[in-house]
């Protein structure tokens, strides 16, 4: 369960620079975050923390503390 | 996404029926977009640009407060605020973007595949070319992983810019962390580094199966922002690797001039 969640969340940053390649190419720029180290990472070292629901629930709530 | 891809399809018929012509339609529908983007992209070009040139100094913080991620943020923002940068746009703008480059992407496939829209004939012919088809010239895929291939080099960062602060923090564990972090951030940029070359090669090959049309919007795009880009932040990265490509063409040919020499 952890580890699967943590693969996907590393798929997840394994595809994002050719997301954020395509955003570039389309529009020219790519929005950026605030918010470091990345929501991503801090998912995981949340995870590998506090377990796999509380890891989810505190990146999820990062995520959305972002605007 | 209907309600998005709907008034999209319906303004690209429009400008069909007004030039007559496909591709100049697709064309026109491009720089409209950019256009109409511009607003956003131009201010964040050049805070992208400032960031870039603060990197010492961004390194610096990571160095002296790396320990403290809080504090970190807050030096950094403080850091952005005196230099009058805004670099905060969130991921949500990301994500609507992302649902927008989806859904543009829909609406030139449908425009592209469909024979008759609304009543409407298309004729997709445009120079001698059927842009329903995928290009069998290979024209634009080469075209498409070219450009590609120059955007990436531009916007890539770091090239140089290696941070040269010796990691003399005070107590091993900030010593550590400290490491940990520049792993991680060096992991990163190896992995830009491959995306750089990696992307022109997918997108070249995905350009020779996709409809000619798409492949034109994409190289169009792609020439566009490489002018913005260079108007607004100068060449960036392309300096830097065209100079070691020459040297490293120069150096090959010059042994080999050597070994006929010695021959």
């Amino acid at each position: 369960m952890k580890t699967f969640f943590v693969l996907l969340i590393r798929i997840y940053q394994f595809i994002r620079p050719g997301i954020d390649a395509m955003q570039k190419t389309i529009f020219g720029y790519v929005p950026q975050c605030k918010h470091s180290p990345t929501c991503s990472d801090y998912a995981i070292s949340c995870i590998e923390k506090y377990g796999t629901m509380r890891g989810l629930f505190m990146g999820l709530r990062r995520i959305l503390s972002c605007r | 996404m209907n309600f998005l891809t709907a008034p999209l399809l319906q303004f690209l018929i429009f400008l069909y029926t007004t030039v007559g012509n496909f591709g100049l339609a697709i064309i026109i529908f491009t720089l409209i977009l950019r256009l109409v983007l511009a607003p956003l992209s131009v201010p964040a070009i050049k805070s992208q640009k400032k960031i870039q040139s603060l990197k010492p100094e961004l390194d610096r913080l990571k160095k002296t407060h790396g320990h403290d991620q809080k504090l970190l943020q807050q030096e950094q923002m403080n850091l952005y605020k005196k230099h009058n940068i805004n670099p905060a746009a969130g991921c949500l703008p990301y994500i609507l973007q992302f649902v927008v480059l989806i859904a543009l992407y829909q609406v030139l496939n449908t425009f592209l595949t469909s024979n008759e829209i609304n009543g409407i004939v298309i004729n997709t012919q445009f120079f001698g070319m059927n842009l329903a088809q995928p290009d069998g010239t290979y024209i634009l895929p080469i075209l498409s992983g070219i450009t590609q291939l120059i955007l990436s080099v531009m916007i890539l960062p770091g090239v140089e810019g290696h941070d040269l602060i010796p990691n003399n923090a005070k107590s091993k564990k900030i010593q550590q962390e400290n490491k940990k972090e520049e792993n991680v951030q060096e992991m990163a940029e190896a992995m830009q580094k491959q995306m750089v070359f990696m992307m022109p090669v997918v997108t070249g090959i995905a350009a020779t199966r996709f409809p000619a049309g798409l492949a034109m919007y994409w190289v169009i795009s792609t020439v566009f922002s490489i002018g913005q880009q260079w108007l607004l932040s100068g060449p960036g990265g392309l300096t830097s690797y065209t100079k070691q490509a020459y040297s490293w063409i120069r150096h090959r040919l010059g042994w080999q001039a050597g070994n006929k020499e010695f021959l």
